[in-house]
């Protein structure tokens, strides 16, 4: 099976991601605690929207972030 | 006909490059010296005590390891043997007329020398020429050991020649030239016939032995960097003020990772007076560099010059056959005492710009700051004292002057450097600040133009002194992505893991950006790059590990040392590729579609410029005509109706900015043609050009 935003095979978690892009959503998650705790109150709709924005987030990053936000699931795999 | 006219016995003497080699016949002449060209090819003849002695050049290798089928489709392959290269590159056919005429110079020699540069790749083109040319003089022939191509140095190493060639560095050598060539002819092929089956056209796609680890080291750092998820902090930082002298002092935890607590401990402090509650003053040394190695060299050369490896490697070796610096391939950071101190700077006293320094360094105690890495074969990268006789260029000159300034460095005195850090508390919070001062130049004197020497004076402060506060500032920071290799950091990586030789290094990252599998200065991973490291992870993962290649590596050393045999190294590459190919051979299809899928993709992305500045839809790309077999710019939307295109030159390749132009909005392209580039507007009736054009008028 392909990957849903890039033509690699995905991994086998029917996560329907490739390694890269769920390694991706995996930081993701885990970046979210980080935000949350430092910002005190951040809903996942504007972390996302956020993380989108920032020029350090890396491109995988961001294309995650833009399926995640369209889909607004939280923690939908793993 | 003879090639000489002198029908006596004589010594032929084979240098590495014709440069050397004349270098070598002017300082071992005694009388005259008679030069007979054949073409480009210079021989050299000379009397040296009663005898006669001929001087004759290879031009680096003459012969290579190649398969005798010589079909690029056809793999495995294990049946290698030595050929003159200009057998196996039609485009190298100038190297036949040179190994004639080594080969009927040999026909009436009766003593050989080999005067070859003294390492593992010197060793390895005079062991082949002797061996192939001269009809099997390498166990026979004498060796001329150095490591400048000085007139005293030439001559005392001829002086004390060694009977034979040195057996375990030239095995060394060619073992490593037959496994690279083993490990990568057989999966470059396997790969390149993966794509040719299944895709249009054919495309050289590479791996090898150390290319797998330096691929692997790049894709890992693009991952971490295109996976990148950055977490905020934040960071306070106060401006205060001391009898009119500002001291800028950041809060003591450098990452405040609440915003909370960050805006609690700024509302506590703001406008309140800083107390200074301690001032530490520390002294410390600031050792000399030690001596330059290639690799040190090259980084050095980067940081200063922006020059890339290959770049420096290229110049050294110029000014090293110019006999200005020693033997540039060198491991070593250590400067023996044989190479005279005293001799290099009273030469070096002779230039009018080194004269002050080189006198100063006279007058101090002449001994350098060695350093940990020893290289048997050459000593580290020192000037020779000779004064340049020709007008070097302006990179020549840099370089050079870098090297004689790092050499009057390593004889300089320790810098003595003092440190003063203060803690100010305001409103109970601790604030610090530091400054940084040299007391004594030391060797930065000599170096000081190369050197990033951060010296930072604050006004002076006691324990109590009351700093009244000028601005708080709370700064919102995010972690950053770490930082992308460049050439230089990638070989100062390959150094460190110990894979590649010093001589190859700078050339095998070349080889990975002329294959598309790097761009740009701070490196990227193409999407071939990742389509290979994919494949391979998946078929061949050894390949891309380092510890293979490190084995290896192991591996030749003891053979060097005469410590192994050659067979087992060559056939242990040979079983660990088999299952590696046997597996790549029944995924074809699957490994032909990913690699092609990449080639395409890769090739759209650097063919694509930015978004239209007519239609706004679509983007701007670089077209190749089917018809005219001509380059232009056009939109991606020219289906939709968007007109817009502008002719391209037809010479020369062209590359994206990134920028647009602020007077059209059309792409800034950089067009590279030879040597030269060009950044201009992709626009052709562009409002900028002809403002130029009109000022020209």
């Amino acid at each position: 099976m392909k990957c849903r935003l890039c033509n690699r095979e995905t991994i086998e978690n029917n996560s329907g991601f490739c390694p890269y892009h769920n390694e991706c959503i995996k930081k993701i998650d885990a970046g979210f605690e980080k935000w949350r705790q430092a910002y005190g109150e951040l809903n996942w709709q504007t972390y996302l929207q956020r993380l989108h924005e920032r020029h350090e987030t890396g491109d995988w990053t961001k294309e995650c972030c833009y399926i995640l936000k369209k889909e607004k699931k939280h923690k939908f795999i793993f | 006909m003879p090639l000489l006219q002198d029908s006596s016995p004589y010594t032929l003497v084979i240098c590495e490059k014709p440069d050397a080699a004349e270098r070598i016949a002017e300082a071992l002449s005694e009388k005259e010296l008679n030069i007979k060209k054949y073409g480009n090819i210079k021989i050299f003849t000379l009397k040296r005590s009663e005898r006669t002695y001929v001087v004759c050049s290879a031009i680096g290798h003459l012969y290579t390891i190649s398969d005798p089928l010589q079909k690029r489709y056809v793999y495995p392959v294990f049946d290698v043997d030595w050929f003159p290269i200009h057998m196996i590159d039609r485009k190298r056919n100038y190297i036949s007329q040179r190994v004639a005429i080594i080969k009927k110079l040999a026909e009436n020699a009766d003593a050989f020398i080999n005067a070859c540069d003294f390492d593992q790749e010197g060793e390895t083109i005079g062991f082949n020429i002797l061996k192939y040319a001269c009809n099997g003089k390498q166990t026979t022939a004498l060796r001329a050991k150095f490591s400048t191509l000085t007139k005293t140095d030439i001559q005392e190493a001829f002086r004390t020649t060694v009977q034979g060639l040195d057996i375990g560095l030239a095995k060394a050598g060619r073992t490593r030239h037959i496994v690279d060539f083993i490990f990568g002819i057989n999966l470059s092929r396997a790969l390149s016939e993966s794509f040719h089956k299944f895709n249009q056209g054919y495309r050289v796609i590479t791996i090898g032995r150390v290319q797998g680890p330096i691929l692997s080291y790049v894709i890992n750092r693009e991952v971490e960097i295109r996976t990148f998820v950055p977490t905020p902090f934040w960071r306070l930082n106060i401006e205060l003020d001391k009898s009119g002298s500002t001291i800028i002092a950041d809060y003591e935890k450098k990452r405040i990772l609440k915003i909370s607590e960050a805006q609690n401990i700024k509302k506590r402090c703001e406008g309140k007076k800083g107390v200074v509650t301690n001032v530490t003053k520390s002294k410390y040394n600031q050792f000399p560099p030690f001596p330059f190695n290639l690799g040190d060299l090259q980084k050095g050369a980067y940081q200063a010059f922006g020059f890339i490896p290959s770049q420096t490697l290229m110049i050294s070796e110029r000014l090293y056959l110019n006999a200005l610096i020693s033997y540039p391939r060198t491991s070593s950071q250590k400067l023996p005492p044989s190479i005279d101190y005293l001799r290099i700077l009273k030469g070096l006293q002779r230039s009018k710009v080194l004269n002050k320094d080189a006198t100063e360094v006279l007058h101090g105690k002449l001994v350098p700051n060695q350093g940990p890495k020893n290289d048997s074969a050459h000593p580290a990268i020192y000037p020779t004292g000779d004064i340049p006789k020709r007008v070097l260029s302006s990179s020549e000159n840099k370089l050079y002057d870098l090297i004689v300034r790092r050499f009057f460095a390593v004889f300089g005195e320790v810098a003595k450097r003092e440190r003063i850090s203060v803690t100010v508390d305001i409103g109970g919070y601790l604030f610090n600040t530091y400054g940084k001062q040299t007391l004594c130049e030391g060797w930065l004197k000599f170096y000081r133009k190369y050197v990033n020497v951060d010296d930072k004076l604050i006004p002076h402060l006691v324990e109590n002194d009351e700093l009244s506060p000028k601005s708080l500032v709370m700064e919102e920071k995010f972690t950053q992505p770490p930082h992308r290799y460049n050439q230089s950091s990638l070989l100062e990586k390959m150094e460190q893991e110990n894979i590649g030789t010093k001589a190859t290094r700078a050339n095998i990252i070349q080889t990975l950006y002329d294959r598309g599998y790097f761009s740009g200065t701070n490196i990227f991973a193409t999407d071939i790059a990742f389509a290979v490291f994919d494949v391979m992870k998946l078929y061949s993962p050894e390949i891309i590990s380092i510890e293979m290649t490190r084995k290896i590596e192991e591996n030749l050393d003891k053979i060097e040392r005469s410590k192994m045999d050659e067979e087992i190294v060559i056939h242990q590459a040979v079983d660990q590729i088999m299952d590696s190919l046997s597996a790549i051979k029944k995924a074809e299809q699957e490994i032909g579609g990913k690699i092609g899928q990449a080639v395409i993709k890769t090739i759209h992305k650097q063919h694509r410029l930015n978004s239209c500045p007519i239609c706004k839809k679509g983007f701007l790309i670089i077209i190749r005509s089917k018809k005219t077999n001509k380059q232009f710019i056009g939109c991606s939307g020219y289906d939709a109706g968007c007109q817009a295109s502008s002719p391209l030159p037809q010479n020369g390749t062209v590359t994206s900015t990134g920028k647009t132009c602020s007077n059209c909005g059309w792409p800034i392209i950089n067009i590279r043609f030879k040597r030269k580039s060009w950044r201009l507007c992709a626009n052709i009736t562009c409002t900028s050009k002809r403002m130029v054009k009109e000022d020209e008028m």
